[in-house]
């Protein structure tokens, strides 16, 4: 039985409790300081528009405070309370009353604010109900001191004098106060979590994801969610992408959420989580229904990721179709006919003293050079064997030499690209250059290809006389769709100063 | 079909609940005997004779002392409110024709024990008045006063006479005398102080780290009949003169 009431535990938790309110008794004086100076301060940078790095300073110092507190509870009373939202950096940009209003706008600021106002309050609550009883406690056993040793100035506890049979009593009673002094303190977390935890709530914003509403409900913020698609029989992760769910030895684990018993997700958190599994189950439960709207948007986001995966491996199978072609062409036709040349040449010095077969064979080897010439032109038409063997400046460099108008290069990637966003590139600024030639009678052209944040970005522009229309043609829908297939996109500006065609490639829209 | 079941407490809840209810169950006895004992009882009675002063010590009662003119005798009312049936020790003592009243409640947790005294005094009788945190009001009193108290406040009002003292640790003092005393000394370590004279000329002290204030009816001069000490500590001084 007294097993059962597993004291020693409850006492360490009082203990630790007591501790916890003699720690953070002083953060709470600090967060009143704290909030005495960010009201005016609010007050200030609302009606100046100016003082608002002092301003985050200072919510930022009330924050770190908290976040002590935060943190001596989760260790001390174990909770597991969530992290203090992250205000903003102090804008830059716009003009004082613009940065005061981005300032003062941001939520997690004001929920910091509103936290300082909070936090010294809860504190009150929890120093009456964890400390009352112990002063309780306390009186009642030193009054019980006074009674047996018949000393200090007290003479009557209610209606009874205080001597030794009442110091006795009193002694006895120290017991059940003590037992109430022992709950008290030990149920802090349970009083103050829930008023803690509800201030700390993502709800208080909106347009937070599944995953961050229960990585800050569990307090582990490596929180994932994997959605199961029963079509597929497997899990994906929010971009729709395939997911695996961690093993034992990953240090990580997983629970299963169910909706109308059937599996709709997992929640893959961390082991040491495993100690409340109720709490992840309860959190699990409690936004099943979101979670499974989430599902279906994962299971919509996998099959586009389906669709531009297969539409890559078209554009790369069409690609490697050309190269082979072009390779064919050069090992086969291309090689055969520069033997037949050379063959002609020598044929030529064999016919010396006939000036007329002389001529013949003239004419022969022009016609044959020429074809030459445009079997070399079908083959860098269909796949460029200098952007397979070196790159995109070179092959760029290539097309931009015979092209017939001046044209201006920048080609700032040097390093070599997926193949299939080297080709898209390269695509790009030739159907650019060839609807130049064709279309635009410009004086001149520019051609710049850069690498900007995580992205290729290809620019083609000219002086000509515009009127370029994408649904006019073949060859720029065509390059859309190619761009497409590696999640790039394409902007043109026609006009009567010329046209600037643009293209975006994300580095990783080729894997 | 399965029939609902309660939920069982824990053996520590149950620990829990039933220590509350023992230490509930006995505070709540203790405050309904507390009110059921509640007793008050009033006594009054007469000091006659020839009597050279009135000592009141009082402990945390309360004291109200009225001016009587030339009657002869000292009226005293004692009202006693108390419970448990602890009431307070009295003590009674007359020498040298100097009566001392003296009270004390006994030191109780839980439970209430409280004396109040309202004194009519002849004119010219001196009275001397302790408390610890008891209030004392003087009305139409005459003579000489001697006031000390811890936390209680003072209020004098309509007072006239010769010397007036009254000292507090905390407690405020409020002062109204009919007539110029010849002397009024005012003190007390943290409360605030309000003398309310006859406009003229005093010799006056008047000196606090607090907000002091002396109105345009009082003038200081060293050779005045009347003298007028008002000392704070903290407290904010007030000391007007009525014309």
């Amino acid at each position: 039985m007294i097993a059962e009431l597993q004291l020693r535990k409850r006492v360490r938790s009082a203990v630790r409790a007591l501790g916890y309110l003699a720690l953070t008794t002083p953060l709470a004086m600090v967060s009143v300081v704290v909030l005495v100076v960010v009201l005016p301060l609010s007050v200030v940078a609302l009606v100046t528009g100016s003082w608002l790095g002092t301003l985050r300073r200072t919510v930022m110092l009330g924050r770190a405070v908290m976040q002590r507190d935060r943190l001596l509870s989760n260790r001390l009373l174990e909770t597991r309370l969530p992290p203090l939202p992250l205000p903003a950096p102090t804008p830059r940009s716009g003009n004082r009353w613009r940065r005061a209003a981005k300032l003062l706008g941001d939520v997690a600021l004001r929920r910091n604010v509103l936290l300082l106002v909070a936090h010294p309050l809860i504190k009150i609550m929890l120093l009456v109900v964890g400390l009352v009883p112990v002063a309780l406690m306390l009186t009642v056993a030193v009054l019980g001191l006074f009674g047996v040793a018949g000393i200090g100035s007290v003479e009557y506890v209610g209606p009874v004098p205080l001597g030794v049979p009442a110091g006795l009593a009193l002694w006895a009673l120290t017991v059940p106060v003590a037992v109430l002094a022992v709950a008290a303190l030990d149920g802090l977390p349970w009083l103050g979590e829930p008023f803690a935890r509800r201030l700390l709530s993502p709800h208080w914003h909106s347009g937070v994801s599944v995953r961050e509403l229960l990585a800050e409900s569990l307090g582990d913020r490596s929180v994932s969610i994997v959605y199961w698609l029963p079509e597929r029989e497997s899990f994906v992760d929010e971009a729709g992408h395939p997911a695996q769910l961690p093993g034992p030895e990953d240090g990580r684990t997983w629970t299963l959420v169910e909706r109308d018993g059937r599996p709709v997700a997992a929640i893959i958190h961390d082991a040491a989580l495993d100690a409340s599994r109720e709490l992840v189950q309860a959190a699990a439960a409690a936004s099943s229904m979101a979670i499974d709207n989430e599902r279906l948007k994962a299971d919509l986001r996998a099959r586009v990721e389906e669709l531009r995966v297969s539409r890559l491996r078209i554009v790369e199978a069409a690609d490697e179709a050309r190269r082979r072609i072009e390779r064919d062409l050069h090992d086969g036709a291309q090689q055969q006919l520069v033997a037949l040349a050379l063959e002609l040449r020598l044929l030529r010095n064999r016919a010396a003293g006939h000036p007329e077969l002389q001529a013949d064979i003239d004419r022969l080897s022009e016609r044959l050079s020429t074809a030459l010439e445009e079997l070399r032109e079908l083959a860098r038409g269909i796949h460029p064997s200098v952007l397979t063997d070196r790159g995109l400046g070179p092959a760029i460099d290539a097309l931009v030499d015979r092209a017939p108008l001046p044209v201006d290069v920048e080609v700032e990637v040097q390093e070599r690209l997926p193949p299939a966003i080297e080709s898209a590139a390269y695509f790009t600024v030739a159907e650019g250059l060839t609807n130049v030639v064709k279309y635009a009678k410009a004086g001149s052209a520019r051609v710049a290809v850069r690498r900007e944040d995580g992205e290729i970005h290809v620019l083609v522009e000219d002086d000509g006389v515009g009127g370029v229309d994408i649904e006019a043609g073949s060859g720029l829908r065509g390059l859309q769709d190619r761009l497409a297939a590696v999640d790039g996109r394409m902007h043109i500006e026609s006009g009567p100063e010329g046209t600037v065609l643009e293209a975006r490639i994300p580095l990783e829209g080729g894997a | 079909m399965a029939a609902a079941r309660t939920p069982r407490l824990s053996p520590w809840a149950r620990l829990v609940v039933a220590c509350a209810a023992l230490v509930g169950a006995l505070a709540l006895i203790l405050v309904l005997l507390r009110f059921a004992t509640d007793e008050e009882r009033r006594v009054t009675f007469e000091v006659r004779g020839r009597l050279a002063g009135l000592v009141l010590d009082v402990a945390d009662g309360d004291v109200e002392v009225i001016g009587a003119g030339r009657r002869p005798q000292v009226a005293v009312t004692r009202v006693e409110r108390f419970s448990f049936g602890h009431g307070p020790r009295l003590e009674r003592d007359v020498r040298d024709g100097v009566v001392t009243l003296r009270s004390r409640c006994p030191t109780a947790v839980v439970g209430r024990c409280a004396v109040g005294f309202r004194v009519t005094v002849p004119d010219n009788l001196p009275v001397t008045v302790i408390t610890d945190d008891g209030d004392v009001r003087f009305h139409d009193y005459r003579g000489s006063a001697d006031i000390e108290t811890d936390s209680g406040a003072v209020r004098l009002s309509a007072i006239c006479g010769f010397q007036f003292s009254a000292r507090t640790s905390s407690g405020p003092i409020a002062t109204e005398a009919a007539c110029a005393p010849q002397e009024l000394s005012l003190r007390t370590r943290t409360g605030s102080i309000t003398a309310s004279v006859p406009g003229g000329r005093y010799r006056l002290d008047v000196s606090t780290a607090g907000d002091r204030h002396i109105g345009s009816g009082i003038s200081a001069a060293n050779d005045a009949p009347f003298t007028l000490r008002v000392l704070s500590g903290t407290g904010d001084i007030v000391v007007e003169g009525r014309q």
